[in-house]
């Protein structure tokens, strides 16, 4: 009696046992930790940690990116190989601790086939079948090493792209746009405040990509961001092309050479003069700070002395156009749009001085200036060759003439 | 020989190699023809202004022609002669209206030199020193003036 009762305890212990293991089985399939045959490798090494430079390059990849959770076969995880075959680069990782695809985290890339150019991939698919049974055709190995051929056909291999539930897979994160074609010296400089709203909603066209997808598709492939933009010029801020500010205030010659108007037996004064003889009287003080203290006497002489076509006239006609170029170009304390209209108008004073200000600018090697100026279409790329020809020739002949070689 | 007559009904006659330093009597002789005896006016200009004008076109008749503007070669307001700077040592009334009037008649020396003198009254002045040397009244809002102390921060940078 008391044996039959042992007996039929010792057996619905073992069925009980047997259905809990069965049920965790199928629930995970991964965790067959009875029948486990090597010993499962230590959780650290499983872990991808920021600090692994394999994952870390694994999960940066974009193709890692858009695959999504798999599962796993119930077959797979009785090995525990990382296999990195060198050839294609491609790392192979089998996990019996991966059980689930809902215990997917930082794991999330153990067990899938990972590899740093997809075309090596697609050429040396690993696959590595189950020893009890074969995969079904639906379903990915997931514990992949190098087959024969003979292998490898028995078993089709679904293309990499598509996922193996069918589903969909998720919206495709938008890239930063490619940097080398983009012929930046060609577009407009945006403002700083268009170019902070561009560069917000470049970033929130990740959260919401499928209604923002067209703004920011267009956004990312007319305007590049200001990094972008630096990257690809390596010039600073102050030596890129900037177009020509919408001011409204219009200097012009005929307009403004007549007097204001004064009561009829008046004494003239100074600013009874127009704004042609006042200019000529600023361009007669050399010193900054003179300029700086008529301007900050009155209304009227600020105005004219804090015009950019008067400040560039000004520069010209006491600096040279060579060294008002360059003020104007990497002078500080000058707001963007100012200097915009600076460099224009210095251009336009010495315009049809070409060669004078390109010769001005080769002898200062101010080489950075002349090519702005060729990129902005200004001059003419061969007028700099020439002067920085006739430049080490003189050069030359100037060594040669001291007795120096 | 040519007449001019200005705004107070003075009439001058002068020779044609003083009248032709004024680019705008140049030209209106050009267009009315030398045998036209007609006084050319000069509404803008007073008589004794005028005679300022004309004095100074009798010292400099003999002078060449200005050079074209050059804008390779840096302004100076130093290179004045004696006998211009002894011309301009007149009240800031005349100086002004020798300036208008040179500015009028388009006579580029006279007009290069009343700015040049102009520009040496200025250099070295501060900002109240200029204000009462030429009678200007501050305009500004403390606003404004610290917007032009900014604006006019790039002049420091030359």
């Amino acid at each position: 009696m008391v044996q039959n009762l042992r007996e039929s305890a010792v057996t619905s212990v073992q069925t009980f046992r047997t259905n809990t293991l069965n049920a965790i089985s199928r629930r995970s399939p991964g965790l067959h930790l009875p029948l486990l045959r090597l010993p499962a490798p230590p959780a650290s090494a499983m872990r991808s940690t920021p600090a692994s430079p394999r994952l870390s390059a694994t999960s940066r990849s974009p193709h890692t990116q858009q695959q999504p959770p798999r599962a796993e076969p119930p077959t797979s995880p009785k090995l525990s190989i990382v296999v990195t075959p060198t050839p294609s680069k491609s790392t192979v990782i089998a996990s019996p601790m991966r059980s689930s695809p809902e215990s997917q985290d930082a794991n999330s890339v153990i067990g899938a086939v990972t590899s740093r150019d997809s075309a090596t991939k697609a050429q040396n698919p690993v696959i590595l079948p189950s020893p009890t049974k074969s995969p079904s055709p639906s379903k990915r190995p997931t514990v992949a090493a190098p087959l024969p051929d003979s292998l490898r056909t028995s078993v089709p291999t679904p293309p990499p792209t598509i996922p193996e539930d069918h589903t969909p897979l998720p919206p495709q994160t938008p890239t930063r746009p490619s940097v080398s074609p983009h012929p930046y010296y060609e577009k407009p400089i945006l403002p700083q405040h268009q170019r902070t709203s561009l560069m917000t909603t470049q970033s929130s066209a990740h959260s919401t990509f499928s209604t923002h997808r067209r703004m920011s598709d267009s956004m990312i492939s007319t305007a590049p961001t200001p990094d972008l933009l630096r990257f690809q010029s390596g010039t600073p801020d102050s030596m890129r092309p900037i177009p020509v500010p919408q001011k409204s205030k219009k200097y012009s010659v005929a307009a403004i050479n007549i007097p204001p108007p004064r009561l009829p037996g008046a004494p003239a004064t100074l600013l009874s003069l127009p704004d042609t003889c006042l200019h000529l009287i600023l361009h007669n003080l050399p010193s900054p700070q003179d300029l700086k203290n008529l301007t900050s006497t009155c209304t009227r002489l600020a105005q004219i002395c804090t015009a950019p076509a008067f400040m560039a006239s000004y520069l010209v006609y006491t600096l040279g156009a060579p060294h008002a170029m360059v003020t104007v170009v990497k002078g500080g304390n000058v707001e963007p749009a100012d200097r915009a209209g600076l460099i224009n108008a210095v251009w336009d004073v010495t315009k049809q001085r070409v060669d004078y200000l390109v010769r001005g600018l080769v002898l200062l090697q101010e080489w950075d200036i002349l090519e702005l100026l060729v990129k902005a279409g200004r001059i003419d790329a061969p007028i700099v060759l020439k002067m920085g020809f006739l430049l080490c020739l003189w050069m030359r002949l100037l060594v040669v003439g001291c007795g120096l070689v | 020989m040519v007449k001019i007559t200005s705004s107070d009904n003075q009439e001058f006659t002068i020779s044609k190699e003083i009248a032709n330093q004024s680019v705008l009597i140049k030209n209106m002789l050009e267009d009315v023809g030398e045998s036209d005896d007609q006084p050319i006016p000069l509404p803008n200009v007073s008589g004794a202004i005028l005679q300022k004008v004309i004095e100074y076109a009798t010292m400099h008749k003999d002078d060449p022609p200005p050079a074209p503007e050059d804008e390779t070669k840096l302004k100076t307001s130093e290179d004045i002669e004696e006998r211009d700077k002894e011309f301009m040592q007149l009240d800031q009334g005349t100086m002004f209206e020798i300036i208008l009037a040179a500015n009028y008649l388009d006579m580029k020396n006279l007009l290069d030199l009343g700015c040049k003198t102009v520009a040496n009254m200025i250099k070295g002045k501060s900002v109240e020193e200029v204000r009462k040397l030429f009678n200007i009244v501050n305009d500004f809002t403390p606003e404004e003036e610290e917007q032009i102390r900014k604006e006019n921060e790039w002049c420091e940078d030359r």
